[in-house]
């Protein structure tokens, strides 16, 4: 993987813990939480995908091989951070949804 | 013939909007205009559009992104991650072309 290709593989990655998120919430919503618990281990799945891209770049720095940062490389970063809060919120909506559920 | 492509922010897509470009002016392909914008914008600019494709780290936002599209009667689609994830230009081309039925 090239460095321009490194990035769109976080972005990807990112992306597709972001909508696993939201899809967990939505599931959550409909009272379905087998379903909203399975996504969000999916979600998880997706960003352990671009950590370990993430952690390939950081090994081979550590060894004297200088990445260049990039425009994109930070943006590829803004969108694992906001996936990553996005999955943790949705973990906290869902235990939301099923206390609303548990009480009517 | 006239290709939207969206993404969150519309910034990695336009990297990829620059090597359909590249690749459209290799095949010599005439009257091609290839824009990238933010998925929020695409109800606001669809109109000047044939098609649209979306990249796959907008996904969440596909329900919208199909809304607007079949009320405006346009193809879209998700770009497919072998193409994405290579940033292949010559394929997202191919895409955009199939989906215009060119």
């Amino acid at each position: 993987m090239d460095n321009e290709q490194i990035a769109f593989n976080i972005i990807m990655y990112a992306g597709n813990a972001r909508a696993k998120a939201y899809d967990a919430v939505a599931e959550a919503k409909k009272g379905d939480f087998n379903g909203a618990y399975s996504l969000i281990k999916e979600s998880g799945d997706e960003i352990i995908k671009a950590h370990n891209i993430q952690n390939s770049i950081i090994t081979r720095e550590a060894n004297g091989d200088h990445f260049e940062i990039t425009l994109l490389m930070v943006h590829a970063e803004d969108h694992l951070m906001s996936a990553i809060s996005a999955k943790d919120y949705a973990s906290e909506m869902i235990e939301l949804y099923k206390r609303l559920n548990e009480k009517w | 013939m006239k290709i939207l492509l969206a993404c969150v922010a519309g910034m990695s897509t336009s990297l990829l909007v620059e090597k359909m470009k590249k690749e459209a002016n290799k095949r010599s392909i005439k009257d091609v205009v290839i824009k990238a914008v933010p998925v929020e914008e695409i109800k606001s600019v669809i109109d000047d559009f044939d098609v649209v494709l979306l990249g796959p780290q907008a996904r969440f936002k596909e329900k919208m992104v199909s809304k607007i599209c079949s009320e405006k009667n346009k193809k879209y689609c998700i770009i497919p991650y072998q193409i994405y994830g290579l940033v292949d230009g010559a394929k997202a081309l191919n895409l955009a072309l199939s989906l215009i039925g060119k």
